[in-house]
């Protein structure tokens, strides 16, 4: 898995303001325990809804988009918590993946 | 207020320049995440190249900070509290200054290095897949070989593969090895093999590996010794070359080397991690 480096960030970030477009760039910022994802993972997410980047794939990824669009309308920053343990709705083997661990993602709006 | 135009074009310096950089964020102030976070970028010799985080004091806290962990190589990001990080490095009245304004602030480090260097003396079919295994983990490649029809595209079809046909020691002297770079010695002789060896061995490389058999690694390292290279230049070469995952075609020669390298940077035991299952028996 390719992770976004800080260069390409900025530079989509550039490209971005050059178009007058909104960008919002989630970044896992802290993990504990046993997690798919890994800290400095990047996930841009345009106004329309594209992405670019991952932040490790499955449904934390949909999860960090949906709030990511949230924080573009809002155009405020926010500082989501996630815990993978112990999902009451979703049962381990149908999630596709065991994980017990938490995420701090910090997305930030860049107009 | 740094614009991402700014940082882009510091970090892009930077890199070029060989050195980390690392962007610090005011991330979170008051419990609460910063719209528009100040920044402060800093190189990984202590330089503060742009931006500040609101004042002159946090600013130096905060590019200790940033160096220290440029230093670990394992280090990508990290968030602290100002508060901690205050506390491990000295106080003053300065620092309990920015400790009553922004001591429960949180910082982000988010640290970019220069890319890897993967330098192959050989285009045989080690150095080949040795090619390959490297541009899937996002190494510069560079290949040497005296012989044109070894050191070709037609060997080499990545175009990001930079090529150099010319003799080992040339092509060796004229690049600069630095400590992003990995040297793999995988020639088609013994006697290339130690030229190549001679070269760099004093050079600031992270990692120089060459192939061979114990035997041959031991004899080169004799010779060696009696022309005086020092004990702890040779102690550093890994010859035989890569991990004992008993690899026998070029490609998991590429990958036992690779792996090697990649525990060279990352630390760990290169032992199988779990304990209980059917790798017990190989511990």
């Amino acid at each position: 898995m390719s992770l976004l480096t800080q260069s390409e960030v900025y530079a989509e970030i550039t490209k971005a303001q050059g178009a007058k477009r909104k960008l919002a760039v989630a970044t896992i910022v802290t993990t504990s325990g046993s997690t798919p994802q890994r800290t400095g993972a990047k996930l841009l997410v345009f106004e329309d809804g594209r992405m670019m980047g991952t932040v490790g794939g499955g449904c934390v990824e949909a999860d960090v988009w949906a709030e990511a669009r949230e924080a573009l309308a809002e155009n405020k920053p926010r500082l989501c918590k996630f815990s993978l343990r112990d999902n009451p709705d979703v049962p381990p083997d149908e999630e596709g993946m065991i994980c017990g661990g938490d995420m701090e993602v910090f997305i930030e709006v860049w107009n | 207020m740094l614009s991402a135009t700014q940082i882009s074009l510091a970090l892009k310096q930077s890199l070029a320049d060989g050195e980390a950089m690392c962007i610090v964020s005011l991330m979170e102030m008051d419990g609460r995440p910063v719209a528009q976070a100040a920044r402060l970028l800093v190189r990984d010799g202590g330089a503060l190249i742009g931006g500040s985080l609101g004042g002159r004091a946090l600013d130096e806290i905060a590019a200790r900070h940033a160096v220290a962990l440029m230093k670990d190589e394992r280090q990508e990001i990290a968030v602290a509290p100002v508060g901690e990080i205050i506390t491990t490095l000295e106080n003053g009245i300065e620092a309990d200054r920015v400790k009553d304004r922004f001591g429960a602030a949180r910082l982000l480090f988010e640290i970019s290095r220069p890319p890897l260097e993967l330098i192959i003396c050989g285009g045989g079919h080690v150095g080949q897949a040795v090619a390959k295994v490297g541009a899937l983990l996002d190494f510069k490649i560079t290949v040497i070989d005296d012989r044109a029809e070894f050191s070709s595209r037609e060997k080499f079809p990545d175009p990001n593969v930079r090529l150099i046909t010319d003799d080992f020691l040339a092509a060796l002297r004229s690049l600069k090895i630095t400590p992003v770079s990995h040297v793999v010695i995988v020639t088609r002789g013994h006697r290339h093999d130690e030229i190549c060896l001679r070269e760099v061995i004093e050079k600031p490389a992270r990692y120089i590996g060459m192939i061979g058999s114990r035997r041959r690694a031991t004899t080169i390292r004799e010779h060696m010794r009696r022309d005086g290279v020092a004990g702890e230049h040779l102690r550093r070469v890994h010859s035989p070359i890569g991990l004992d995952i008993g690899a026998m075609t070029p490609e998991e020669i590429a990958l036992a080397i690779l792996a090697e390298i990649v525990l060279t940077r990352r630390g760990g035991s290169g032992a199988p991690k779990g304990a209980e299952g059917p790798m017990a028996r190989a511990r």
